[in-house]
């Protein structure tokens, strides 16, 4: 369904990411793991459409994907942002309206507000709050709300644990595992936290250094004691 | 007593007034994060035009059309104008914010500066005369207060436009304005199309500074080219004191400086009346630096 080939870019003259190719198909939970640095997120920002690729080719179902990045998500690629980021001046529900204003044809997952409240009861509990009320869990549930309220064929989560307390982030994870299986909704990963990632995804791509080093799935990662040694032992 | 509400409830309309084209600059103040000098100059123009429009030796229907929609039809493609030229550019995807902030002041400046030689070169530096044929109003004695009725009139104009003006912040294209406001990058990642709903921004500004143009023009019966500089004065006192980017608070702090200012003149004289408003300045820059409404944004930018 989305397959990148080959992608170069870089901010500076020197390029941050360089020969990235992968593929993602209908279904399949796909998680970017490697180190701080290693151009994960950059990989992301390239796909979502933020980033310009200086060369290579990024498409979903064979079509290339549009130039500007709001497209690209009215498309039905959409991106939750590291650090779970939520407009401070809105309310919960107003979050929602936004994304059912937003929302795009043709998307593969797509559900009703009423349905993300029965999803995240927490957030039901308190529709007409101001989002900057909330804690880092409920804006992380929140941005998921709306995404999948606005319709996508793909997440792309950026560093879902990033800025969580362990009791959030395991919730959080249990919570994208389950909306992965009940929905069918496709999901690209990036995330530091590599066992976390490894739990509840299909398959594994390692990143270093700019550079996709080795991918399979968890269980041939974790089965080579050299993989298992340099990133997954923390 | 009667003197009181005499002063305040004409400072009251006037400061409505104020406050639409202070909701217009807070808006695209939020919506772009730069702050648009030229907006005064499209409201000066406006003023300009509507003098001009209220002497058309036309009558009934046709001249309250021609004088209300006349001028916020231009404020709507001036400001648009502006925003293509001195802004588009600016405002491109992934540009700096402080690199926008400090080219965007002086591009629009240089904005300002075209519409007011246009204005200078039309008029030739005198003021027009709005023509008190179009609406005569005269006065109404309540319980010993008498209340020049063109003032009520101006005033609940202003106060119906403010009131519209919060129902579309509250709509589908206000929700996707207050988002942008929040965060640029949040907006886009959502699928919000930020440029155009910052070319959006301008125009609904661009409207309400054409009409806050009339209803300057129509309460002073006169209006020239250097209401520009008197309105961005006022225009930066009040962002200043209700803190950019709030477009609520704007509106509130412009209808308090409208009665301070009505206060200023009825008791010290007129020559206060901008010493007023800058001390005001100062003892908000001292207390509350950040302005009265000013929130902390938490949300990455």
């Amino acid at each position: 369904m989305l397959s990148v080939s080959d992608i170069e870019f870089g901010y500076g003259a020197a390029p941050t990411v360089s020969g990235i190719s992968l593929a993602v198909a209908e279904c399949e939970r796909v998680a970017i793991i490697g180190g701080n640095g290693a151009g994960k997120s950059t990989v992301l920002k390239l796909i979502a459409g933020l980033e310009k690729p200086w060369s290579g080719r990024i498409s979903l179902d064979d079509k290339a994907l549009p130039q500007e990045a709001h497209a690209v998500a009215m498309s039905g690629l959409r991106m939750t942002p590291q650090g779970h980021p939520v407009f401070n001046s809105l309310t919960i529900d107003e979050h929602l309206q936004l994304a059912l204003d937003l929302r795009s044809k043709g998307a593969r997952t797509q559900i009703d507000p009423d349905e993300a409240y029965r999803m995240f009861p927490r957030l039901a509990e308190r529709k007409d709050a101001m989002a900057s009320s909330l804690s880092g869990g409920e804006r992380a549930f929140l941005g998921l709300a709306q995404v999948l309220v606005a319709g996508c064929s793909i997440i792309l989560l950026d560093e879902p644990s990033a800025g969580l307390a362990p009791a959030a982030m395991k919730e959080l994870f249990a919570l994208l595992y389950r909306i992965g299986t009940e929905t069918g909704v496709t999901m690209l990963i990036v995330e530091q936290n590599a066992a976390a990632a490894m739990e509840i995804c299909d398959r594994i791509y390692v990143m270093s250094e700019g550079r996709i080093l080795l991918s399979g799935t968890p269980a041939e990662l974790s089965a080579r004691d050299d993989v298992v040694a340099a990133y997954l032992s923390f | 007593m009667t003197l009181i509400l005499q002063w305040l409830i004409t400072g009251l309309c006037v400061g409505l007034v104020y406050a639409m084209f202070s909701a217009g600059y807070s808006l695209m103040f939020g919506v772009m994060r730069c702050l648009n000098i030229a907006h005064a100059g499209v409201f000066m123009l406006c003023a300009l035009i509507a003098c001009k429009l209220s002497a058309l030796p036309v009558t009934g229907v046709m001249l309250h059309a021609a004088i209300i929609l006349g001028p916020v039809l231009i404020g709507v493609v001036l400001s648009y104008a502006v925003h293509r030229l001195s802004l588009h550019y600016l405002l491109r995807p992934g540009a700096n914010t402080v690199d926008i902030e400090m080219a965007s002041f002086l591009s629009t400046l240089g904005a300002l500066f075209i519409i007011e030689s246009i204005a200078i070169e039309w008029s030739d530096a005198r003021a027009f005369n709005f023509n008190f044929d179009y609406l005569k109003l005269g006065s109404v004695d309540v319980a010993g207060v008498v209340l020049p009725l063109k003032y009520l009139a101006v005033g609940a104009a202003a106060l119906a436009s403010l009131v519209a003006m919060d129902r579309l912040l509250k709509s589908p294209l206000g929700r996707r304005m207050r988002a942008t406001s929040d965060s640029r990058f949040l907006a886009t990642v959502m699928g919000i199309d930020v440029r155009r709903t910052q070319q959006l921004s301008m125009v609904i500004a661009g409207a309400l500074a054409g009409l806050a143009g009339v209803m300057i023009a129509y309460l002073y019966g006169q209006a020239t080219y250097g209401l520009s500089h008197t309105f961005l004065l006022k225009a930066i006192v009040i962002g200043i004191v209700a803190g950019l980017g709030s477009v609520k608070g704007a509106m509130v702090v412009a209808v308090a400086i409208g009665i301070l200012e009505a206060a200023t003149v009825q008791y010290l004289g007129s020559g206060w009346r901008d010493i007023s408003l800058f001390l005001l300045v100062i003892l908000v820059l001292a207390i509350r630096p950040e302005g009265v409404f000013w929130k902390k944004q938490r949300a990455a930018t």
